[in-house]
C-alpha cells in the first residue's frame, strides 16, 4: 500500500496538468467577439493589402468607428472627409502657400 | 449534419489502428509494474489513476528502484508537462463546453488521444457534436489501455519473464512514430519533428528527463521560426516594384 499515495498523487498531478489550460480562460481571449471582428475588418479594408479578407464590413455607419470618431475627432477612416483647407485632425497644421521645404520640391 | 452518436463512434473507429500498438505497450506495462513489485491490483489501477503510458513505465521503474514517493510525482510531472502542450491546442475547441466535459476530456487527453482528435478538430466539416468524437477516441483507448494492463499482469502470472523477453518494448517506439508521421504535412511541422528527434538524442544522458522537454522546446523553436519564415517570404515579394 506504501506505492498508492504516490500512484495517487502522480494521477492527481497529470489530470491537473491535462486540465490546467483548458480551464485558464486562454480560449476565450483567442476568440474574437463580434465587435473585433469588425475592428479586424475594419483595419484590413484599409489596409494595403490586396488580397480578399472574407469579411465585410456592415453598410452604414461602423459602431466601433462611431465610437472612435466621437473619442478623438475625424480620424476615423469612415468618417466624412474634413472641409478643403481645414487640417484632416487637429495635430495637422496646414501649410502656407509660400511654404517651399528645405532642398526644393520632389520631382 | 453528423449526430453525437455517430461522432462517437467515429472517433472510436479512428483510434483503432493506434489500438494495435497501445495493446503491446499495456501488456509490457502490467508486467513491468508486477515485477517492479507492485502488488496486481495496485498495478492495475494505476492504468486508470494516472493513465499515461510513458510515465507510468517511470513510475515502475523508480518504484523498483525504491524511490520516494515525492521523486514519482515530480517525476510524472515533468514526463506528463507536454500534455500541457496539447491541452492548449484543444482548448479553444472545448471552451464552449461545460466543466463536466472538459474535466471527462482532460482526464482523457493522451499522446494516442489527442493525435486523433486534433485531426478531427481541424477537419473542415462542420459539427457542433466534434466533443463526442473525442469522447469515443478517448474512451477506445482507455478501455483497451485498463484492458491490456490487466492481460499483461495475468501474462507475466503465467509466462513470468519469458514475457519480457519477446520484445514488446519495441511497439512503445513503432507507437510513437505512427503518431508523429501522418502530422508531417508542412515544412514547419518536419522541422519541429527533425529538431525535436535530434534535440531528444543528444539530450537523453540527462537526469529528471530534462532531454524531453529540451527536445519539446527546441521542436516548438524550430517550428516557429519556420512558419514564419513562410508567413513573410510572400510580404516581402508583394512590396517588389
Amino acid at each position: 500500500m506504501i506505492f498508492l499515495p504516490a500512484i495517487i498523487g502522480a494521477g492527481l498531478v497529470t489530470f491537473a496538468i491535462r486540465l490546467s489550460v483548458e480551464l485558464s480562460g486562454v480560449s476565450q481571449r483567442r476568440h474574437f467577439t463580434p465587435a473585433n471582428r469588425f475592428v479586424l475588418a475594419d483595419v484590413r479594408s484599409n489596409s494595403v493589402l490586396d488580397e480578399p479578407v472574407g469579411v465585410s464590413t456592415p453598410p452604414g455607419p461602423n459602431p466601433p468607428c462611431a465610437a472612435t470618431l466621437a473619442a478623438v475627432g475625424p480620424a476615423c477612416p469612415h468618417s466624412p472627409p474634413p472641409p478643403i483647407g481645414r487640417p484632416a485632425t487637429p495635430d495637422f497644421q496646414v501649410a502656407p502657400a509660400n511654404f517651399r521645404p528645405p532642398g526644393g520640391l520632389h520631382p | 449534419m453528423s449526430s453525437p452518436r455517430s461522432e462517437f463512434f467515429a472517433g472510436a473507429r479512428a483510434e483503432i489502428p493506434i489500438l494495435l500498438g497501445v495493446i503491446p505497450f499495456g501488456i509490457i506495462f502490467g508486467a513491468l509494474a508486477v515485477e517492479a513489485g507492485l502488488p496486481a491490483l495496485i498495478a492495475f489501477s494505476t492504468s486508470s489513476l494516472i493513465f499515461a503510458g510513458s510515465a507510468q513505465f517511470i513510475a515502475a521503474q523508480l518504484f523498483r528502484e525504491a524511490a520516494p514517493g515525492l521523486i514519482v510525482v515530480l517525476t510524472v510531472f515533468v514526463v506528463n508537462l507536454r500534455h500541457m502542450l496539447y491541452s492548449a491546442s484543444i482548448a479553444p475547441h472545448v471552451a464552449h463546453l461545460s466543466q463536466r466535459w472538459k474535466w471527462l476530456l482532460a482526464y482523457l487527453l493522451t499522446d494516442e488521444a489527442y493525435a486523433v482528435i486534433i485531426v478531427r478538430y481541424h477537419d473542415e466539416r462542420d459539427s457542433t457534436h466534434k466533443h463526442w468524437y473525442a469522447l469515443g477516441a478517448g474512451l477506445a483507448l482507455w478501455g483497451t489501455w485498463q484492458a491490456s494492463t490487466a492481460l499483461g499482469i495475468l501474462l507475466r502470472a503465467q509466462a513470468g519473464d519469458r514475457l519480457l523477453g519477446l520484445g514488446l518494448d519495441f511497439a512503445i517506439a513503432v507507437t510513437f512514430i505512427a503518431l508523429v508521421v501522418p502530422g508531417l504535412k508542412d515544412r514547419a511541422v518536419v522541422a519541429a519533428a527533425l529538431s525535436s528527434g535530434l534535440a531528444a538524442l543528444a539530450a537523453a544522458s540527462l537526469p529528471y528527463n530534462l532531454g524531453l522537454m529540451i527536445a519539446a522546446v527546441a521542436g516548438i523553436s524550430a517550428g516557429v521560426v519556420v512558419e514564419r519564415i513562410g508567413v513573410e517570404r510572400p510580404r516581402v515579394e508583394r512590396t517588389r516594384p
